[in-house]
């Protein structure tokens, strides 16, 4: 086929409208966040002392520090859509929760003893956490690598990473209600090792799945 | 120009044809002096590079949407081009590594590429489907409209938008994979 010709079918196909990136993900995000929940209500749901929960700082933090990794990676995944080389600035933002995490923990370190911190840390729900972050971020993943499929990354295994701490945090979120283990301890411990993992995982899908 | 093929492309992508067709003569020459230049570095004959140019044309049809109209369209048009002559390359078996920054720096040379519309060395429509084949030689080779093809063919015009759209798509795979 000559080049005119093959312009002449692409010109053909401009009336089917794609969705762009950032659309595509403002329409997935909300559909990721609500199946999430609805899979977490029907198979976990919140501890039941929650009410008094809410008014402890630890668990204000808690929830603090996954939300806004959750919102953290809206630029930076928006800007990972592009083939253009990636403007490490926009990733800057994913940078804030882990720092709200630190200083939260150095807080810690200043209210418990130090022969505390090693049990804080362990706290009596890491296997459940392990297993819960990355289960329930699996439907949200699978919505936000789909909403990426007419994306074209120019890294295509650090998109999915992102793609992956995105669905890591939405799951984590949810989990926080649940999770007794409130100390910036625990959270930075088993919180991160969790979210890392699924961040692993889908910069190996990634690299497969949104190769263009 | 830069502007030109800027706003050309806008409004193709927002449904103007004729304004679409011009982007991408356009972007086809920028992007067919791009690759030829590649191919020179790599020591490359430049028998491939109206393949390679026609499939960057099909991803930047498919991938329309990431281009931010804020931003510059050049860079945007040389990453998709770059993308597309790399995995060429790397197809090919190709692997000695040469700093693509030097690539982007022969851009300035002038220099002559193919004549428009020589033709790719592999056929591709071959691969699609009998049917698929046939919708988009209508549209392209023989110039029909969307709904001529489907009078043509006895399919609707939705149904020929649908069927094209799929077809171009795999022709994209059909290119990954080859």
């Amino acid at each position: 086929m000559r080049t005119n010709d093959l312009i002449k079918a692409l010109a053909a196909d401009t009336a089917t409208r794609m969705l762009n990136p950032s659309r595509a993900l403002a329409r997935a995000l909300p559909v990721a966040f609500i199946l999430a929940g609805i899979l977490f209500i029907i198979f976990l749901g919140p501890r039941t002392d929650i009410a008094a929960a809410l008014g402890t700082w630890r668990f204000q933090i808690k929830l603090a520090f996954t939300t806004l990794l959750l919102f953290s990676t809206i630029p930076a995944l928006l800007e990972l859509t592009r083939p253009t080389p990636v403007r490490w600035r926009s990733l800057a933002p994913l940078l804030v929760a882990p720092l709200l995490l630190l200083g939260a923990s150095v807080i810690e370190m200043k209210l418990t003893p130090a022969d505390a911190w090693m049990a804080r840390a362990v706290g009596s729900n890491s296997l459940v956490c392990l297993t819960i972050v990355p289960t329930l971020a699996l439907t949200p993943l699978a919505v936000i690598f789909y909403a990426l499929r007419n994306s074209a990354p120019a890294a295509p295994a650090l998109t999915g990473a992102v793609a992956g701490i995105m669905a890591g945090a939405i799951s984590a979120t949810y989990y926080a209600t649940l999770c007794t283990d409130d100390s910036p301890f625990f959270v930075g411990t088993w919180y991160t090792i969790a979210i890392a993992a699924l961040a692993i995982a889908s910069a190996f899908a990634g690299r497969y799945l949104l190769r263009w | 120009m830069r502007d030109d093929l800027a706003a050309l492309f806008e409004n193709g992508r927002n449904g103007d044809e004729t304004a679409y067709r011009r982007a991408l003569d356009f972007a086809a020459r920028r992007i067919r002096v791009y690759v030829s230049s590649g191919f020179r570095i790599y020591g490359y004959h430049n028998e491939d590079v109206e393949d390679v140019v026609q499939e960057t044309l099909l991803t930047i049809h498919l991938k329309r949407q990431t281009w931010d109209a804020s931003r510059p369209i050049e860079p945007w048009l040389k990453a998709i081009a770059r993308n597309k002559l790399v995995d060429h390359l790397r197809r090919k078996g190709y692997r000695k590594f040469v700093p693509l920054d030097d690539v982007a720096e022969i851009l300035a040379e002038p220099q002559p590429g193919p004549d428009e519309g020589l033709g790719a060395q592999n056929d591709l429509l071959t691969h699609l489907k009998e049917r698929d084949r046939k919708i988009v030689e209508a549209v392209s080779i023989e110039g029909y409209s969307a709904r001529e093809a489907g009078e043509r063919l006895g399919m609707s015009e939705g149904a020929v938008r649908v069927a094209l759209h799929r077809a171009l798509k795999s022709l994209a795979a059909i290119y990954r994979g080859s």
